[in-house]
């Protein structure tokens, strides 16, 4: 065979086995979450083939029973508080940064991103711990808190990312023609980081959305949704986990997608 | 005396150990364009930030119209400054961007508008006023740019090289229009240029700075044809320096001698005594050339080591008999008379009247 052409044909090979080893990992990863899909939609109880039809009953079965809307609208809430909240943190944090140059700055950057590297298990427990001598444990207010530990990082990042796209003389040009410091920061900062505050949002209510073990441990009667789930898995064999699981995963999946959407988007029309 | 529109006194600035400013005294009148010129790390984008009050002295005084500005906040002067690169904000239109001063000042909709419209006509971007600033070429933000600064009528204009992101061709065609902007509104120019040229076809003060320290200021004439200082000789145009001792003094003229002959020079102001060290400034543009080797009162005798071609001018390089370089600027078809060739040797010479004594 010609050297040329045996090389085209054995990059060819490559990319093609490179290509279906990539599908078959994303298979393997997206699998359980169709079938999830799939089967919340059949009529059956039971999750097996063949298809007995299509039915919303399980959805419908979720709405009638209200500690499920319960524990929704309680993981709503804490999603909605956690992202104002940590999207507020994360900017700040994200400033200052910009802005000031101190001795320890390093050692605080690398305190502040800390929370999402500690296994959620040790975390639960330590929040649990120490919420309950302040009087925050067993309670919604509790993993509040805790999500926006553990999501303030999240939107500090994607802040960050944003902010040093920015040209520092953006904001010297802002004092220059009148606009104090605080003005400029409303008027300039803002404005320009906005897409990255929105992306920030979006994504860390989809974190606290997601969350489980750190809930698990903190939440007393007041169930977040993923904790409810846990506990249906754990009492009976109901399609109805399969329609929450769909739900959750369709929030879960829409918020991310919105974000990174945004991002790329901004990313590409930069002056 | 009136007050100057900016004067600084004794200033000083300086960044933990490296002193960017090092003591400045300077007077800058109303109506000036005064340019400051230097070699990069000189101190002048820094003696402009201090002026603007984007950095705080460490010593001194900065006064506006007599009135010491030195705690005032950048957003409490009114003393815009157009940036090289033009610092324009991505998120807001042309127009946005052109009325931010005066939304800052708290002027309302209808009279910013009339305003920012006046001013994209005066620099001839009118038709741009609601388009993205990403849409527009180098040249047109730099009207942006220039709009925004004016839209607040100030009475001083700070400029940071702001036609160093242009290429050549703009950069000449803006020199002009803002010489004649800066005449036809009648307001101070501070002008801050790596360009020598630049400053020199603009501006009415030049202002020479070295190591944080101001060398020489004056008219663009003064200090291209009166250099004070061995740096300023070596910065400003092109000259050559040739250095050596006080041999003879008569009424007018000095003799020097150097280690590539003796010269005489109009002895100016100076007082000269018989062993001084001291050093004449032949400027590159003010001597003949010619082939043959007749000696005559100041000459030299180079050989050609080097040229470089600048349109309708040629620069020579020769090298003198002590191996120092003596450049030699003509017109092209002059050079080209002489038919020299690279290795011949060339006469150099020259009249005194032409050439000067450096203070020392």
């Amino acid at each position: 065979m010609v050297l040329a052409g045996g090389l085209e044909m054995g990059e060819r090979l490559t990319t093609l086995i490179q290509r279906v080893y990539v599908l078959f990992c994303l298979a393997f990863i997206f699998c359980p979450i169709v079938t999830l899909i799939v089967f919340s939609f059949n009529v059956d109880r039971f999750p097996s083939l063949p298809w007995k039809g299509f039915s919303l009953a399980w959805y419908q079965a979720l709405f009638e029973d209200p500690t499920i809307i319960d524990a929704f609208q309680n993981t709503l809430t804490v999603g909605i508080c956690v992202a104002l909240v940590s999207t507020f943190l994360g900017f700040t944090a994200a400033y200052f940064d910009f802005r000031w140059d101190f001795a320890w700055k390093r050692a605080y950057l690398a305190i502040v991103i800390l929370p999402p590297t500690i296994p959620f298990l040790i975390l639960g427990l330590a929040l649990l711990l120490f919420l309950s001598r302040i009087g925050l444990g067993s309670s919604l207010t509790g993993v509040f808190v805790s999500h926006v530990v553990i999501c303030t990082p999240f939107a500090l990042a994607i802040i960050r990312m944003r902010l040093a796209e920015m040209d520092k003389g953006l904001e010297e040009a802002a004092w220059n023609l009148g606009a104090s410091e605080w003005r400029s920061v409303l008027v300039v900062i803002l404005p320009f980081v906005l897409p990255a505050l929105v992306a920030a949002a979006l994504i860390t209510m989809a974190v606290s959305f997601d969350e489980f073990m750190i809930a698990w441990f903190v939440s007393g009667l007041d169930q977040t949704l993923p904790v409810k789930i846990l506990l249906l898995l754990q009492g009976q064999v109901s399609p109805r986990i399969n329609a929450i699981g769909t739900i959750v995963f369709a929030v879960s999946f829409t918020l991310v997608a919105i974000a990174q959407i945004i991002l790329l988007l901004t990313r590409r029309d930069n002056a | 005396m009136t007050d100057a529109a900016i004067e600084l006194s004794e200033v000083v600035k300086a960044f933990g150990n490296r002193i960017a400013v090092g003591g400045i005294s300077l007077r800058i009148e109303e109506g000036d364009f005064a340019a400051f010129i230097g070699p990069s790390g000189c101190g002048k984008t820094t003696t402009l930030r201090l002026i603007a009050g984007l950095e705080r002295p460490s010593e001194g005084d900065i006064l506006c119209r007599g009135r010491r500005i030195n705690d005032d906040k950048p957003w409490q002067r009114n003393l815009p400054l157009v940036w090289q690169n033009f610092a324009l904000f991505p998120f807001l239109t042309v127009q946005q961007n052109v009325e931010f001063g005066l939304r800052m000042k708290g002027v309302d909709k209808a009279t910013r508008l009339k305003s920012v419209r006046r001013w994209l006509e005066r620099v001839g971007i009118a038709e741009f006023a609601g388009r993205s600033i990403t849409e527009l070429s180098g040249g047109q933000k730099q009207r942006v740019a220039l709009a925004r600064s004016l839209v607040t009528e100030p009475s001083i204009l700070l400029l940071d090289e702001p036609l160093g992101s242009l290429d050549a061709h703009l950069r000449i065609l803006m020199q002009s229009e803002l010489k004649a902007l800066q005449r036809e509104l009648g307001i101070t120019f501070i002008y801050v240029t790596h360009n020598q040229s630049e400053a020199f076809a603009m501006a009415n003060k030049v202002v020479i700075m070295k190591d944080g320290k101001v060398e020489q200021i004056g008219s663009p004439q003064e200090v291209y044809r009166s250099p004070q200082s061995r740096f300023v000789a070596e910065f400003v145009g092109t000259n050559n320096l040739l250095s050596g001792k006080v041999v003879d003094v008569a009424r007018d003229r000095v003799k020097i001698s150097t280690g590539v002959g003796d010269f005489v020079a109009p002895i100016g102001l100076r007082k000269c005594v018989l062993g001084d060290p001291t050093t004449i400034v032949v400027s590159a543009d003010v001597v003949s050339l010619s082939a043959d080797e007749a000696a005559s009162e100041n000459c030299v005798v180079g050989k050609i080591m080097g040229e470089e071609f600048i349109g309708s001018v040629i620069t020579l390089f020769l090298e003198l008999s002590d191996g120092s370089v003596f450049r030699v600027q003509k017109q092209q078809h002059e050079v080209a008379r002489l038919q020299a060739q690279f290795g011949s040797k060339l006469n150099v010479h020259w009249g005194p009247e032409s050439t000067y004594l450096l203070p020392h």
